[in-house]
């Protein structure tokens, strides 16, 4: 293309296409990207991440009960002492390679919901996956995720939008699964731009200018895709701005790379509420530590502490920490007793990890009784879809009875 | 298009009139590409310049009946899918049906097994065998055209079919409602026209039907004979009187014609009761599936803007499409996994609703993954490894003129506003470039 064509295009662009499409596009994308504008729960910029620890996660040596005698004699090879962890009261601390989420809990961006779990809960993982997914446990027809069933019905409201994403290179959870809205896998951000942006949009605009604007007939159908495309282009040019920009240092691992991936889709105001992604794989997970547990175990705290607090620092830095919650789940806990081979079976009740700038912070709810145990594992006092309600009613301002099947109270995790 | 008078859009008599060329409504290029698009997944300037020759009614028998070699060529590409008595995995299987859709001789036989893919909504990976999935579709393909009664007496018993919709196990004791209120509420007459009773009593027609290793095993001591109500009528049904009453009801007759409208007609509007019933009651009381799609290809309504791009093309018509238009298949196991980003996995509906379609095919981010998708069929580099070539088949079609190839790119992608085309500034010279700009619009995505 010349130069002459180039800034001919360029000067028709501005002056008559975006024009005519700016009434069709959502007000979202109107926004500058940086403006952070009021950073309320609930309101319509929020995002939540989640992360899936594949495999059932350890939480006795997450958030660890160190002066407890039944922890004690019962983790005869993987017990971690006072002197170890970092301590967050007399009762429990941190495991020592979760340092960063321990600064981030002192400064009040971190929390721990303790005792997460639900009624019968399964010890297999298909089921208790499935369970966790759907968010109807026992219910094995149910046909969707409670991802699925939350984008499904944002993009009821409005299906331009594209309201969840998963940014991984896993294959898709069944809680992504949805009815009626396409959920895209983010598998590097080359799959949410157009590459390149600038050139792509000035091929359009040429072929536009040759075949011209004027609709025969009015078309609202079409209208929806003029939309989806014009702001599909917008979001491609901010992503490929942004994601130059210079960023906290991640660390070296899958889970900080698809972190500072949904930072840049954050921070290029790409539109998803929901972003999933997965830490410890497909299968059962790297997790599921039957056998010696205790570096393999370490080596993952160490890489989600790591990019957490990467992550809510990147965000921080920008303003956008405040609009954004990240939540771990993970299928089960372990079982209290080791099982002779270094490592801990299924079990049942485990903490949530909670991160981002509208959070109260600190622990919430106690630290299960190791004096009344599930068939050797902690049990649960919080159900996971009270955790769910939280997100789905406070912080992304939808009808999570709707979505969860029926009320679950939702746990006070959010500042007023 | 603009000149059909709205007001006679509604009449039913006049909607489902045949329609004949006129002053008014001439047979044009527009409607040419218009019949071509919906009755398979777009021409190529052959097929475009043949068709606007033929006239409608040569056309519609063509389209219909398929071209000469069309029996041969599926023959060939059965054997494909094949090795000795497996599947190919499934991932070959989609490539080897996209591959199918690009090159067969009978496009609209293609379209309407998709069609019916998404009514029948199977899932290969809750069947876990290539083998059952397969067959599920050859079933669909042999069924496409023919009567319902066929389609849904093979459906009802296919493994595939049966598993998806977790009918596997139909013990006497324990009929699986869960697999009744499926046949009732998916397959046949749809949410709302039945009743848990009929639910019941469907479950304990099909007692005795097991799906064992991928094959249908039926035990007759599980079934249980007694008398059954199912949808007002009284017997001692099994599967098969179930799939014939079901089968002739006018609710099943009425979704599928409301089905077939949007995936033929148009999905922007419901259309009224008025419109549909002439076509769902005759279907209804001859349950012939050919006859009702030729009612629809040849209304009047179809040709009239109440349908003229009133759909959007699903992931597979507009890839498929772009392919067929420039002759030429790309890797169909890559193009596979790129459609299923776009949000149409072949085998895998999203849940055994099928696709929703229409506006759900489109929002930003899977308009960004369509741009993707064009550029890398077009320009590369990208997940296709081979590239469409519209410069050599522009060449192909000659007669060299001052606007050429803009304008016969124009005319083979979308056919209308050529006229503003002719008056507009040069576009960029490679034809290449050219096509990956009008497949990136957003009028290329309407069907």
């Amino acid at each position: 293309m010349t130069q002459t064509r180039r800034q001919f295009l360029r000067a028709t662009l501005q002056a008559s296409t975006l024009v005519s499409l700016a009434p069709l596009v959502p007000s979202l994308i109107c926004r500058t990207a940086l403006a952070a504008g009021s950073r309320h729960p609930g309101d319509d910029r929020t995002a939540l991440v989640v992360i899936q620890l594949s495999g059932g996660n350890d939480g006795l040596n997450c958030v660890v009960p160190y002066a407890d005698d039944t922890y004690a004699r019962l983790r005869t090879t993987l017990r971690l002492t006072a002197s170890q962890v970092h301590r967050i009261d007399d009762r429990v601390g941190f495991h020592p390679e979760m340092k960063e989420c321990r600064r981030l809990f002192d400064e009040g961006l971190f929390s721990v919901v303790q005792g997460v779990g639900y009624p019968k809960s399964s010890r297999q993982h298909p089921d208790a996956e499935r369970d966790w997914q759907t968010a109807r446990p026992g219910d094995t027809h149910c046909p969707t995720g409670w991802i699925g069933r939350y984008a499904d019905e944002a993009s009821d409201r409005d299906p331009r939008l594209a309201p969840a994403a998963m940014v991984s290179t896993i294959s898709k959870p069944f809680g992504l699964t949805s009815e009626r809205t396409i959920i895209p896998a983010i598998r590097s951000l080359r799959d949410a731009a157009i590459t390149p942006a600038s050139h792509a949009a000035e091929h359009a605009e040429a072929i536009r200018l040759i075949t011209g604007t004027a609709a025969n007939d009015p078309n609202p159908m079409l209208d929806l895709v003029r939309a989806s495309t014009a702001t599909a282009h917008q979001v491609a040019r901010r992503i490929e701005t942004t994601s130059h920009a210079p960023n906290t240092t991640y660390p070296n691992s899958k889970l900080g790379a698809h972190l500072r991936d949904i930072a840049t889709l954050v921070r290029a105001d790409a539109g998803f509420r929901l972003f999933y992604t997965d830490l410890g794989g497909d299968g059962f997970g790297g997790f599921d530590n039957h056998a010696f547990q205790k570096d393999h175990h370490a080596s993952l705290l160490r890489e989600l502490s790591d990019a957490i607090g990467a992550f809510i620092d990147d965000l921080r830095r920008d303003g956008l920490a405040e609009r954004v919650a990240l939540m771990t789940v993970s299928e089960f806990g372990r079982t209290v007793t080791e099982n002779g081979r270094h490592g801990t079976d299924h079990g049942a009740a485990a903490p949530v990890f909670l991160a981002g700038g509208a959070l109260k912070g600190g622990l919430i709810g106690k630290h299960p009784e190791l004096g009344d145990l599930d068939k050797d594992a902690p049990s649960h006092h919080t159900d996971f879809r009270q955790v769910y309600a939280a997100m789905l009613d406070t912080w992304l301002g939808c009808d999570s009875a709707h979505i969860l099947g029926e009320r679950f109270d939702p746990v006070d995790v959010f500042k007023a | 298009m603009q000149s059909t008078p709205p007001d006679s859009e509604l009449s039913p008599d006049f909607a489902w009139a045949p329609y004949r060329p006129s002053v008014q409504a001439p047979w044009d290029t527009i409607r040419a590409g218009h019949l071509l698009r919906r009755a398979g997944a777009g021409p190529s300037l052959g097929d475009l310049r043949r068709a606007l020759a033929d006239g409608p009614a040569k056309t519609i028998d063509r389209i219909f009946h398929g071209e000469s070699g069309a029996g041969a060529f599926n023959r060939q590409i059965d054997d494909y899918e094949v090795q000795g008595p497996n599947a190919r995995p499934i991932d070959e299987l989609r490539g080897w049906w996209l591959r199918r859709m690009i090159e067969s001789p009978h496009p609209l036989l293609e379209r309407m097994t998709l069609f019916w893919h998404g009514w029948f909504a199977i899932s290969a990976a809750r069947i876990g065998q290539p083998r059952a999935a397969l067959d599920h579709v050859r079933m669909l393909r042999a069924n496409a055209f023919g009567s319902f009664d066929a389609m849904l007496a093979a459906a009802t018993r296919d493994p595939a079919t049966l598993l998806t919709a977790e009918g596997a196990e139909n013990f006497k004791a324990k009929a699986n409602e869960h697999l009744g209120r499926q046949l009732l509420a998916r397959f046949t007459v749809g949410d709302g026209a039945f009743t848990e009773a009929d639910a019941r009593d469907t479950a304990r027609a099909f007692t005795g039907l097991f799906v064992r290793g991928g094959q249908l095993r039926e035990v007759p001591r599980e079934h249980d004979d007694g008398t059954k109500t199912i949808l007002g009528q009284t017997g001692a049904w099994s599967d098969r009187d179930f799939a014939r009453i079901a089968a002739a009801h006018p609710a099943t007759a009425r979704r599928i014609t409301r089905a077939l409208y949007r995936h033929i007609i148009a999905e922007d509007a419901d259309p009224s009761d008025a419109v549909i019933d002439p076509l769902a009651s005759a279907f209804a009381s001859n349950r012939n599936i050919g006859q009702l799609v030729a009612s629809m290809l040849r209304s009047n309504l179809f040709f009239s803007r109440a349908a003229y791009r009133r759909r959007i093309k699903s992931p597979v018509e507009f890839a498929v499409g772009l392919c067929r238009a420039f002759e030429k298949t790309v890797p169909t196991i890559q193009l596979g996994h790129a459609l299923a980003e776009l949000g149409q996995d072949l085998y895998h509906p999203p849940t055994i609703k099928g696709w929703a379609g229409g506006t759900r095919w489109i929002n930003r981010q899977t308009m960004a993954g369509r741009i993707n998708l064009a550029r890398a069929l077009f320009l590369g580099p990208g997940e296709i490894e081979t590239r469409l070539a519209p410069g050599p088949i522009m060449a192909k079609y000659g007669d060299a003129s001052p606007v050429a190839p803009a304008q016969r790119l124009l005319e083979l992608l979308l056919q209308d506003n050529i006229p503003q085309a002719t008056q507009a500034a040069g576009p960029p010279d490679d034809p290449a470039a050219i096509a990956f700009g009008i497949a990136s619009l957003p009028e290329y995505q309407m069907a």
